[in-house]
């Protein structure tokens, strides 16, 4: 299974993966649509840490044992034929027990329709996930592993 | 061993992953009164028709298959002897076991609001509601 490797030694902190994340999962795909829409700014499947000079992007690392799965009630989060834990917002019920289990804090909660608000979906559909395709500095890889 | 386990929700399902890890073999038999397993928190949304009967579930299609269970639907129990250590159902079937869980979850209260009498029929089984929604 491909995963995607993070290499904080190489980020530059310029958070293009942040903004094309968005613009991937956005209805218009367009960069200027996307941010500038009235429904305001959306929010990215990752997370950009920061502190200090260090800084990289975390997506969600579709664990094996995941236990956003296993504590979610609904099976809204649950792991496709290839291993990637992905979400059904229409079963979701928003108790954000996942958000709470997710060792990595990766999934980030919709306050205004009170579900899960997004999580890394792997781009499917995408040869590469947006985040690793615009990466300027190779500071996020697509391996096998 | 044979498991005998009254109730076919959350707290069974737990139960039988626990069970197969340490055990692959034991008979595990389920009896339930309800015809399909279903997640509590989407029924207000089954309800508001929200979600569709089919994405109720929360466990794979090949959950009893895979772990290697029986599954009486629409069997309830009618007796317990735990002397005896066998169950009775709903179908006059007289049933063995070695240990014996009982998963049936709770009661919903009925809270004392006028006019709730008229309607007061609870929202599971899965039966009530789907007659709720039409």
């Amino acid at each position: 299974m491909k995963k995607i490797i993070i290499r904080e030694e190489f980020c530059l902190g310029c958070r293009l993966c942040e903004v094309h994340c968005a613009t991937a999962h956005s209805e218009s795909k367009n960069i200027i649509k996307t941010f500038k829409s009235v429904q305001g700014r959306p929010l990215s499947a990752l997370v950009f840490e920061e502190q200090g000079y260090t800084t990289f992007a975390l997506q969600c690392r579709h664990c094996k044992d995941a236990p956003c799965i296993e504590s979610c009630l609904t099976s809204a989060m649950y792991k496709d034929k290839h291993g990637t834990v992905l979400h059904d917002s229409e079963k979701c019920v928003g108790c954000w027990m996942c958000i709470m289990a997710c060792p990595f804090g990766v999934i980030k909660p919709d306050l205004k329709e009170k579900k899960v608000g997004s999580k890394c979906d792997f781009c499917t559909g995408r040869e590469k996930p947006a985040c690793v395709e615009h990466c300027p500095n190779q500071a996020i890889l697509l391996k096998e592993i | 061993m044979r498991h005998v386990i009254i109730g076919y929700s959350v707290a069974a399902i737990s139960a039988i992953k626990s069970i197969r890890e340490i055990d692959k073999t034991s008979e595990i038999t389920v009896l339930t009164n309800e015809s399909s397993v279903y997640s509590r928190p989407l029924i207000s949304y089954f309800l508001a028709g929200k979600v569709k009967k089919d994405k109720l579930s929360f466990i794979p299609e090949t959950f009893e298959k895979e772990m290697k269970i029986t599954v009486k639907w629409n069997t309830a129990v009618v007796k317990i002897n735990p002397a005896a250590k066998t169950v009775i159902t709903s179908k006059k079937e007289k049933l063995k076991y070695d240990r014996l869980l009982i998963s049936t979850g709770g009661t919903p209260i009925k809270p004392p609001i006028a006019g709730y009498a008229d309607v007061s029929q609870e929202f599971s089984p899965l039966l009530n509601w789907t007659r709720w929604r039409s």
